[in-house]
């Protein structure tokens, strides 16, 4: 089953692959990124001594977070959301450092994952409602962001308390519930392939984002 | 041991119901979304169908408008110049019949006279067709001299500042933009009782502004587009239809020192345009 999760990531990249040249958006370029770097990752991971496994845990968690929180920032038009998304961001980062050093760990980070995983939900509660304040004339569901985000969505939600309580389980729970996280990060790549997918059958509809400024009409 | 499992096996119940219970959640956002989405776009769909009934009510007022418009300078025609013309020419025909020096002279005369009446009248059509001051000078000159006038009668004081138009639009535009004033102006000197008009232009980025002021009674947003619904208000029909014409804006509010009201007219300017 892990090998089936790790190789799932490909098909992100393939989708990209085949529907290369018309897609001028940058996010569909970070989500083919995201298939390889993960699956290349997953794979290293299995194969590689078990005294930097906590090392890279925790940067599989900073990386997850970076590509997540990118699209986020690329999707989200508000100003200060995305300034309030650094700065989340920047102290998501140095609890992670700090966490690394300070803290053993029986199987994963499962703090940092924690947080990871409401700060995303935090985003993509924003991103839902900027994106249905601002878009009205096109139904959500034919937008590729709105695959990104369920696909989100749907493997934290399904992974979020395994993570939180995984180093209090013994290891035939670990394994009965990790086919369970498995199967959300699978449906997780899927909706990103169909992200991709839409984003080509549906061209980015371009949201208006005016308000006007008028300028001096005073009776002067 | 028993203490052990107890721990466990609450461990794995909060694991398994808080999944369930996120998976939950996840759906029930999803589709709250799509259900809020659609209600939305029925919404926007109603007020699509509004807006088309409106567009037809305000094609209907612009025909209606031009036929009153045609039947006026058909009667302008008619009753004014038509006569005149025929008075002329019964003149000019007495001095075929009339050998007379005098006489002859006399009705060459009046027959000069009416003809200079009737081109007289003429040119006045003319004029309130296109107004050549705008035609010749721009809006700026032709709002000013409207304006004049209006200040000229004693009865209201109307001023106006253009603060940059330096770039004129269009002349199509700028005869639908005087079009739009003048009906405005009109309305206010025939409903608010107002003792002063004041308009303002200025430009912004690539917006064309026009604001007027005054102190009588007025009408705000609501009200302008109740009345644009309604079967009344004709005129505000064709304000509307020539906002829609130029793919502009228009506002009427109350300033907040609630002392006067005021309208904004929002135009998208194009290339400039030299005279």
């Amino acid at each position: 089953m892990y090998y089936i999760v790790s190789y799932s990531y490909l098909i992100i990249p393939l989708c990209f692959l085949l529907l290369r040249g018309k897609l001028k958006d940058k996010v569909p370029t970070v989500l083919a990124l995201y298939g390889i770097l993960f699956c290349g990752w997953l794979i290293y991971y299995k194969t590689s001594p078990k005294d930097i496994r906590k090392y890279l845990q925790v940067f599989y968690t900073f990386l997850e977070y970076s590509f997540f929180t990118y699209i986020f920032w690329l999707l989200i038009r508000n100003k200060a959301v995305k300034i309030f998304i650094l700065f989340a961001s920047f102290l998501f980062i140095a609890f992670q450092i700090f966490f690394v050093t300070s803290t053993t760990f029986k199987r994963l980070d499962s703090i940092p994952i924690g947080i990871e995983t409401i700060l995303l939900f935090v985003y993509i509660f924003y991103f839902f409602y900027e994106f249905s304040k601002q878009t009205k004339d096109v139904f959500i569901y034919n937008h590729f962001s709105f695959w990104i985000a369920v696909g989100i969505m749907i493997y934290l939600g399904g992974s979020f308390f395994f993570y939180i309580l995984i180093n209090s389980l013994n290891q035939d729970e670990v394994d009965k519930f990790g086919n369970l996280t498995y199967v959300a990060e699978i449906i997780k790549n899927l909706l990103f392939a169909l992200s991709i997918y839409m984003y080509k059958r549906y061209p980015v509809n371009n949201i208006p984002n005016h308000r006007k400024n008028i300028p001096n009409l005073d009776m002067i | 041991m028993f203490l052990l499992q107890a721990t466990n096996s609450s461990t794995t119940t909060a694991l398994f119901l808080g999944t369930i219970g996120m998976l939950v959640l996840t759906i029930g956002l999803v589709v709250f979304i799509i259900m809020h989405q659609r209600r939305v776009q029925r919404f926007q769909q109603k007020l699509q169908q509004m807006e088309i009934e409106q567009q037809k009510m305000m094609l209907n007022a612009s025909i209606k408008m031009q036929e009153e418009e045609r039947q006026r300078l058909a009667a302008d025609l008619h009753d004014d110049a038509g006569p005149l013309l025929a008075t002329a020419r019964l003149y000019l025909n007495e001095n075929l019949v009339n050998q007379d020096k005098v006489n002859q002279l006399q009705s060459i005369f009046q027959a000069r006279q009416i003809i200079d009446d009737t081109i007289q009248l003429i040119r006045n059509i003319s004029h309130d067709l296109m107004p050549p001051t705008l035609k010749n000078f721009g809006l700026e000159s032709a709002i000013n001299d409207l304006f004049q006038k209006i200040s000229g009668s004693g009865t209201v004081n109307a001023s106006q500042r253009f603060h940059d138009y330096k770039d004129r639009l269009k002349p199509e535009k700028e005869l639908l933009v005087f079009r739009i004033v003048q009906e405005l102006i009109n309305n206010i000197l025939k409903h608010s009782n107002s003792s002063f008009i004041h308009l303002t232009q200025n430009v912004h980025a690539d917006k064309f502004y026009l604001r007027i002021h005054h102190d009588g009674r007025g009408i705000v947003q609501s009200d302008f587009e109740k009345l644009n619904k309604s079967n009344i208000g004709l005129g505000l029909k064709n304000i509307g239809s020539r906002i829609r014409l130029l793919q502009g804006e228009i506002l009427f509010e109350k300033d907040i020192s609630q002392t006067y009201y005021k309208v904004t007219i929002e135009v998208p300017k194009d290339e400039p345009y030299s005279s």
